[in-house]
């Protein structure tokens, strides 16, 4: 009798940072989202594309706890989101996610190094400043510290707004347009600082965008149609992210 | 279109702006009735009789006329500005399509008066109800039945034109503001962070105030009588509102600062809360000045005549003198008080509604509900705190003149501080303002956090 021999080979689980499952949101008659399943795990750079009215900001208010869905789950960091009420959603939301969003969101009478502290002191680890010292030199904006956030053009004010979630050490990095009123030059500038967080391995960035240059930096691109996931492109360029979103079915 | 038919058009379109200002100057209007009311009828009443207070009635209420007039002044141009600030990118594209910085302060202008003339006609019935209450109430005092009111044309068409007189005084600096709308600066930053400045007016009226005050306190003290040195207190009280209106909007935002640099920065709400004023400090001196004021004048009234009081019975062992009661506080500081302390509300309530972007930001990294309820009431907090610190001060004046005052006529000479009519104005100031700036915030936080960020991009 022959003999049987069990091999097993060893291969790092990824942890599953966000995770939505079956999710729905229905405004009246229409339907924004009809049952997204999509996960993103530590270490990846997901961008999520979409023609205007796609669904894929709410995907992402989905996913960041901002918005309830209609049905389905979502999951941020091993933590259903369902049910969760307020103080506790905004709680968990603040030690699981980063949020940068394309109109910046910067508290305009704080400093932008205060800006930068904010999370950490909200959260009760008080304004650790050489720390947002230290985020918002990687970002280039030393200099600019001090100032309101008023003084800065909208370059600054989202490398600040980046600076801040790599300041934090929230695992997930949620980014909505956050190119979308950027020049390339500083477009280009806020992409690289993104696609270096998941880097480590430890965290993701979750990306937004209609723009496929954007999209091409990304480790992996998921399309949505009318509320629907319709495709993925993994480490395509923009030709190829360009050529898929165009097609009028689905892709691969 | 003509000018006038467009700030009528944009007034129907922006009425909610414009709600502030028109509870504001409805008080001030009932407020101005109510005094010349009594007024009118203390004039008409015999000065021996039934009622022998014709004489200390008129001037008690000219008195209180002319103070809400002042404190109305100092109001209606803290809404209307704020109004003003809150509009400039309305401002802004109204200059883009080719208005003149001119025509957007007379937009401005029509739009104040017309608030007004509606506030005079819907405050007439309060004024009149008011001013029928308090004549109840002052007949109540010495025992005698209750005077008729007196009807006469003038009684409605003073207050009438008082309250123009008051519009167009608050109107000037909105108006030169909104000539200095910058159309390029309006439409990047829709936040507006002038300060209050010391200008030549208000060291004039400063500097006015105090000479006023000096010199009546020094007749008064010459004539040695009571009598006399309860007018002069008065009159010293009126000055001392007038100085705090002039200067109280400079000073306000330095001792907000100062003060709240004590508070160490661990505690987040008080700092948030600190920053926010800060950044906005037209918000300090529109509120903290207000609640000086109102504490300032029942404070004012209650120390003179505790202080009388006080004073007998140290120099004879006993008093003939009776010090104030809430009555009588009420008589006397109600009607400024009342106005003061609507002012201070709407300025709250009013910058109150434009908060979603800021509440937003804080919500998006990490702040609970919990966290920014807290945040709002530390700065109505802060801000009263600022408003008694400011009111003690001007209180600390007025206490120097009445012992002035008193050294003459009593052997001894005591100061008493006015606990009730300053600390409670202060405590029921405190609490209608934290009311007045929980309210607008509260429908903000009950919303989708996402259509919250949502505002941003208004």
């Amino acid at each position: 009798m022959p003999s049987a021999t069990l091999v097993i080979v060893a291969q790092p689980i990824e942890q599953v940072l966000g995770e939505v499952s079956g999710l729905t949101v229905v405004y009246g008659a229409t339907t924004a989202l009809g049952g997204v399943d999509l996960q993103i795990r530590a270490g990846e750079f997901v961008a999520i594309m979409g023609r205007s009215g796609s669904g894929k900001s709410t995907l992402l208010h989905c996913l960041a706890g901002l918005q309830t869905p209609t049905s389905g789950e979502v999951f941020l960091v091993g933590q259903a989101l369902t049910g969760l009420g307020r103080t506790a959603l905004a709680k968990h939301r603040r030690a699981a996610t980063a949020l940068v969003f394309q109109s910046y969101n910067l508290v305009p009478f704080l400093s932008v190094v205060d800006n930068v502290a904010l999370p950490g002191a909200i959260s009760g680890h008080g304004w650790n400043r050489t720390a947002a010292l230290a985020a918002l030199g990687d970002v280039g904006l030393t200099d600019l510290a001090r100032s309101k956030p008023a003084l800065l053009s909208g370059g600054e004010q989202q490398r600040a707004a980046i600076a801040r979630a790599l300041a934090g050490d929230q695992p997930l990095i949620l980014a909505d347009e956050p190119t979308g009123a950027l020049d390339t030059a500083n477009g280009h500038a806020v992409l690289d600082l993104l696609r270096a967080v998941p880097a480590a391995g430890s965290r993701a960035v979750a990306m937004v965008t209609h723009d496929p240059m954007a999209a091409s930096y990304a480790d992996r691109v998921v399309i949505l149609r009318d509320g629907l996931v319709v495709g993925e492109v993994i480490g395509g360029g923009t030709a190829e992210i360009a050529a898929v979103l165009a097609q009028p079915g689905s892709a691969a | 279109m003509s000018l006038a038919r467009f700030a009528l058009a944009d007034l129907r379109a922006a009425w909610r702006q414009w709600v502030g200002a028109f509870v504001v100057l409805v008080t001030t209007a009932a407020a101005l009735t109510c005094a010349v009311a009594i007024v009118v009828t203390a004039d008409t009443l015999p000065a021996r009789g039934l009622f022998p207070m014709n004489s200390s009635l008129g001037s008690l209420a000219g008195m209180n006329a002319g103070i809400v007039a002042v404190v109305g002044v100092v109001m209606v141009r803290n809404v209307v500005d704020q109004i003003v600030a809150q509009r400039r990118r309305a401002m802004a594209a109204w200059m883009l399509v080719g208005l003149l910085p001119r025509q957007v302060a007379i937009v401005v202008a029509s739009q104040g008066v017309v608030v007004a003339m509606a506030a005079a006609v819907a405050s007439t019935p309060l004024g009149v109800g008011a001013a029928y209450l308090a004549l109840g109430a002052l007949a109540g005092t010495v025992g005698a039945p209750a005077p008729p009111l007196v009807a006469r044309p003038s009684a409605l068409i003073l207050p009438v034109l008082l309250l123009l007189g008051v519009t167009l005084l608050a109107l000037r600096r909105p108006c030169r503001r909104a000539i200095r709308v910058d159309p390029a600066l309006a439409l990047r930053d829709d936040v507006d962070v002038e300060a209050r400045r010391l200008s030549v007016w208000r060291v004039i009226i400063a500097l006015l105030a105090a000479a006023g005050s000096v010199v009546g306190v020094a007749a008064a003290a010459s004539a040695a009588q009571p009598d006399a040195a309860g007018g002069a207190v008065l009159g010293v009280l009126a000055a001392a509102a007038l100085l705090l209106s002039a200067l109280g909007p400079v000073l306000a935002v330095g001792v907000h600062r100062a003060w709240t640099a004590l508070l160490p920065d661990r505690l987040v709400g008080w700092w948030l809360a600190r920053s926010a004023l800060t950044h906005t400090p037209q918000r300090i001196a529109s509120v903290s000045v207000p609640i000086a004021l109102v504490g300032l004048l029942p404070g004012g009234v209650q120390m003179l005549t505790d202080s009388m009081r006080d004073s007998q019975i140290a120099s004879s062992g006993r008093a003939t003198a009776s010090g104030a009661s809430l009555r009588d506080l009420l008589m006397v500081a109600l009607l400024p008080s009342g106005v003061a302390l609507v002012g201070a509300s709407m300025a709250l309530f009013m910058g109150g509604q434009r908060r979603d972007g800021e509440l937003a930001a804080t919500a998006l990294v990490g702040a609970t509900p919990g966290a920014q309820l807290r945040q709002v009431a530390a700065e109505a907090l802060s801000v009263a705190a600022t408003g008694a610190l400011l009111g003690m001060a001007a209180l600390a004046i007025v206490g120097v003149a009445i012992r002035q005052l008193l050294v003459p006529v009593f052997p001894v000479a005591v100061l008493t501080f006015p606990s009730t009519g300053f600390g409670l104005s202060i405590l029921l100031a405190t609490a209608i303002c934290l009311v007045a700036s929980l309210a607008p915030t509260l429908p903000m936080l009950m919303r989708p956090p996402h259509r919250a960020q949502l505002a941003l991009g208004d």
